[in-house]
C-alpha cells in the first residue's frame, strides 16, 4: 500500500501517527516504526542468545509477527508493551525449540582467557549466556527494559516468587563471574 | 558505595550500549522485503481460496441440486401434516408446554 505520507514527513511524524498508519497497512510506515525500534528489539534479543545472526533472526521474526497481527492492536499507545510481549513470546518459543545455549563454566573460562582485553561488555555477554534462559530473561528485562518485578510476572506469567529469585540469584551470579573476570585479567 | 551498588551501574551501562554488529538500514531493508513476501504469499493464498472454494462449488452443483429438492420435499410434507388437525394440536401443546416451562424458569 502506498504511503499517505512522504519518506521525509514520516521520519518527523510523531510515534502516535506513524503506527497508527503502519496500522491501516501502511508498508513505508511500518518501515518507519521498524527503524525507531530495531536497535531496541535487537539488542534485547542479542543480549538473550548472544549470537548476532541468531539475534537479528529472532528481532526479524518479532517484526514479522507484529506485521502479521497489526490489526489488532487496540491503540497507538500500547504499541510498545505489545511489542515487548511479542519479543517475551518470540524468545520462549525458541527456549522451548531447545535451541538456546547455556553455556558452562568451563566454556566459559575458556571464552574469559580467549576475550582478555575486550571490553567489559563482552565479559558481561558471556557471563549472561551462563544463565538459565528463564533467569536470563527475567534479568535482561529488569536491567535492558528497567522493567519492575509485578511487569515482568504479567508479561512473562512466571511467580512473583520466581521472578524475585530469578533476578536475585541471576545478578548474583553475574557479580561472582565478573569478580572472576576482574581478578583474571 | 557497595560492591553491588557499583556492579549494578556497570550493569546497567553495559545494557545501555548500543548494539552496532549490523547496519540498520540492511536490517530494515531486508525485514521489509520479507514483509513484502509475506504480503504477496497472502495474496496468493487468498487468491488460491477463492478459486478452490469456486471449483468445489461447481464440482458439487449436482449434489447440491439434488439435496435441495429432497429438503424441499421433505419440507412440504412435514408442513401440510402441520397445517392438518392433528398437527395443529401438536404444535398448540407443544407452545403451551414451552409457555409454561419459561414461567417455571423464570420464578
Amino acid at each position: 500500500m502506498d504511503s499517505r505520507l512522504a519518506v521525509a514527513d514520516l521520519q518527523k511524524a510523531p510515534d502516535t501517527l506513524v503506527i497508527a498508519l503502519a496500522c491501516t497497512g501502511d508498508d513505508s510506515a511500518f518501515a518507519e516504526v521498524l527503524r525507531r525500534r530495531q536497535a531496541r528489539v535487537r539488542k534485547f534479543m542479542y543480549h538473550l542468545c548472544r549470537q548476532t545472526a541468531l539475534g537479528d533472526d529472532l528481532a526479524q521474526q518479532v517484526f514479522l509477527t507484529a506485521w502479521r497481527s497489526l490489526g489488532r492492536l487496540r491503540s497507538a499507545a500500547a504499541f510498545d508493551g505489545w511489542l515487548k510481549r511479542i519479543m517475551v513470546n518470540v524468545w520462549l518459543q525458541e527456549v522451548r525449540r531447545g535451541k538456546v545455549v547455556t553455556v558452562s563454566d568451563v566454556e566459559l573460562a575458556e571464552l574469559g582467557v580467549q576475550h582478555d582485553s575486550t571490553a567489559a561488555r563482552m565479559d558481561l555477554d558471556a557471563a549472561l549466556s551462563t544463565l538459565p534462559p528463564d533467569m536470563r530473561l527475567c534479568v535482561v528485562l529488569a536491567y535492558n527494559e528497567g522493567m519492575s518485578h509485578p511487569e515482568i510476572v504479567a508479561l512473562t506469567g512466571l511467580p512473583l516468587g520466581t521472578v524475585k529469585s530469578h533476578i536475585a540469584r541471576g545478578a548474583a551470579r553475574l557479580r561472582e563471574i565478573l569478580a572472576d573476570y576482574g581478578e583474571r585479567s | 558505595m557497595s560492591h553491588q551498588d557499583e556492579f549494578d551501574v556497570r550493569l546497567a551501562a553495559h545494557f545501555e550500549q548500543e548494539h552496532r554488529h549490523v547496519a540498520a538500514d540492511a536490517f530494515v531493508a531486508a525485514t521489509m522485503q520479507k514483509v513484502r513476501a509475506g504480503r504477496r504469499r497472502a495474496e496468493v493464498m487468498r487468491v488460491g481460496l477463492r478459486v478452490a472454494a469456486l471449483v468445489a462449488i461447481v464440482a458439487a452443483s449436482p449434489w447440491l441440486i439434488a439435496g435441495g429438492a429432497r429438503v424441499n420435499t421433505a419440507l412440504e410434507s412435514s408442513l401440510s401434516w402441520a397445517m392438518g388437525q392433528p398437527g395443529a394440536w401438536g404444535l398448540g401443546a407443544l407452545a403451551v408446554l414451552m409457555v409454561l416451562a419459561a414461567r417455571v424458569r423464570s420464578r
